[in-house]
């Protein structure tokens, strides 16, 4: 790695992890795999797959989840983002792991939802997917240059029903709900520290810090909260980060838990996951938050994820 | 953002008009945007219109749906659009070769042998590659410079 993990990063690590921690480092140091959607708005899985193979060696690991597809071939360097089957929007280029948010949400056709963090779109597109272009995406982010790569996604992949808006979430969110526009499923992929993209970029190792995670953990907080404001009785809210630590994780989902009106559920992954944390430096979180889902890198061979699924009562 | 519903009359036009340009026949349930001069976006988005005009007074909408058609000087189908519908194309559509496809993916205009002035599907191989226009004796090329690529084979 180009960047070594700080000594307190390495600690904390080790007290999530224990004697496994040496194996997450170890798996940090390894390039991921090359993984593809298929994008069904497009193109039929097994039609890709075959236009694929002429190429090369393509795997589709999970059979419920053919949509997955793990490139096997040794590949040049951007040959995946540039192929012509890109750039028509037969697939998008998307980890593993950031794939399982929206698979927890399940989003529907005819369902209204909204995306809240949505740039750069890997999984608003996978949304629009699920969704068959029917129903109503509100995608939305903050930045310009982040918002035209999520138009520029969009627009390639073919997703029709998507609005793309551009406000800070919690705005959003409180001006949506004061016009009673409620949603039916609501994704809040957060800001975070990256802890679990390492593998992609080790840069996120020299900018880790802990004051860094305090402040994210505020924000997710506001985000998360006024989330909850536009989703419906009976909706379902999935909260998601790519990092690990549980300030940003189970500490905001029980901040949400104490708040609001909201209960976490069970769902299932294609990946091996680990339940959430009941206990982190003393503070004790509530045993429901073993439903939620912590993927990390040695166990699937992807970079690490954790996902809460929450309804609204 | 500007946001203009077409009317009923309009997308059944515009219905007309892809059929008779390509043979494409798209259902005109959904809604056709006009959010500039002769430019129209598609959107499949289940909201109405009282709603989205709502919408649009309160937040900051900076995109809705995907482009469809430019209606200057003809309906040249945006590219995105193309990759979408344009499998549906029977009639206005040139089959490319290989290295014509290469270079056409590269954004290189082509030398045509015809001279009539119209708007063509372009296809390679099962592939849609955008819309090209015959002008002059060259098909003129309109793949976005984000689109391009040459790797369009193994």
């Amino acid at each position: 790695m180009k960047y070594e993990p700080k000594e307190e990063l390495k600690e904390r690590i080790k007290n999530l992890l224990w004697e496994e921690a040496e194996a997450f480092w170890d798996f940090c140091k390894r390039p991921l795999p090359n993984v593809i959607r298929c994008n069904t708005l497009k193109i039929s899985c097994k039609d890709l797959k075959k236009k694929l193979e002429e190429k090369w060696n393509v795997l589709q690991p999970y059979e419920l989840h053919p949509e997955i597809m793990i490139i096997e071939s040794e590949l040049k360097s951007g040959e995946l983002g540039k192929a012509l089957e890109h750039q028509l929007g037969y697939y998008y280029v998307q980890e593993l792991a950031s794939m399982q948010a929206p698979i927890a949400l399940q989003p529907k056709p005819h369902e209204k939802v909204l995306d809240l963090c949505a740039a750069p779109g890997s999984k608003t597109t996978q949304i629009a997917a699920l969704m068959k272009n029917k129903g109503l995406i509100i995608a939305n982010d903050i930045k310009i240059e982040r918002i035209r790569a999520l138009n520029s996604n969009l627009e390639r992949c073919g997703c029709t029903n998507v609005i793309i808006t551009k406000m800070r979430g919690n705005i959003l969110c409180k001006k949506l709900a004061k016009k009673e526009f409620f949603f039916d499923k609501i994704l809040v992929d957060a800001p975070c520290s990256g802890e679990g993209t390492i593998r992609f970029d080790c840069s996120v190792l020299r900018m880790w810090n802990l004051d860094m995670i305090k402040r994210l953990s505020g924000l997710q907080k506001k985000l998360l909260a006024s989330a909850v404001s536009c989703l419906k009785s009976g909706g379902f809210l999935v909260y998601s980060t790519c990092t690990f630590s549980p300030e940003e994780n189970e500490e905001v989902v029980q901040f949400a838990l104490d708040n609001f009106p909201l209960e976490l559920v069970d769902f299932e992954l294609p990946l091996k996951a680990r339940p959430g944390l009941v206990e982190w430096q003393g503070k004790k979180f509530s045993p429901e938050m073993r439903k939620c889902k912590r993927i990390w890198p040695q166990d699937n061979n992807t970079e690490g994820f954790f996902i809460a699924k929450l309804i609204k009562k | 953002m500007k946001i203009e519903f077409l009317s009923k009359k309009q997308k059944k036009e515009i219905k007309k008009m892809l059929l008779e340009n390509y043979g494409i026949r798209i259902d005109m349930v959904y809604n056709l945007i006009k959010t500039g001069k002769n430019k129209i976006r598609f959107f499949t988005g289940e909201i109405s219109e009282k709603e989205l005009r709502m919408l649009n007074s309160l937040i900051k909408i900076e995109s809705i749906g995907i482009p469809f058609l430019n209606l200057e000087k003809g309906p040249r189908l945006a590219f995105d659009a193309a990759t979408l519908f344009g499998k549906m194309a029977t009639k206005n559509f040139l089959e490319l070769n290989k290295e014509q496809a290469l270079r056409w993916m590269r954004g290189e205009s082509i030398e045509s042998e015809e001279e009539k002035e119209r708007f063509l599907i372009i296809k390679y191989k099962g592939y849609t590659l955008g819309t090209g226009k015959i002008y002059k004796k060259k098909l003129l090329n309109f793949v976005p410079k984000e689109r391009r690529t040459d790797l369009i084979d193994s």
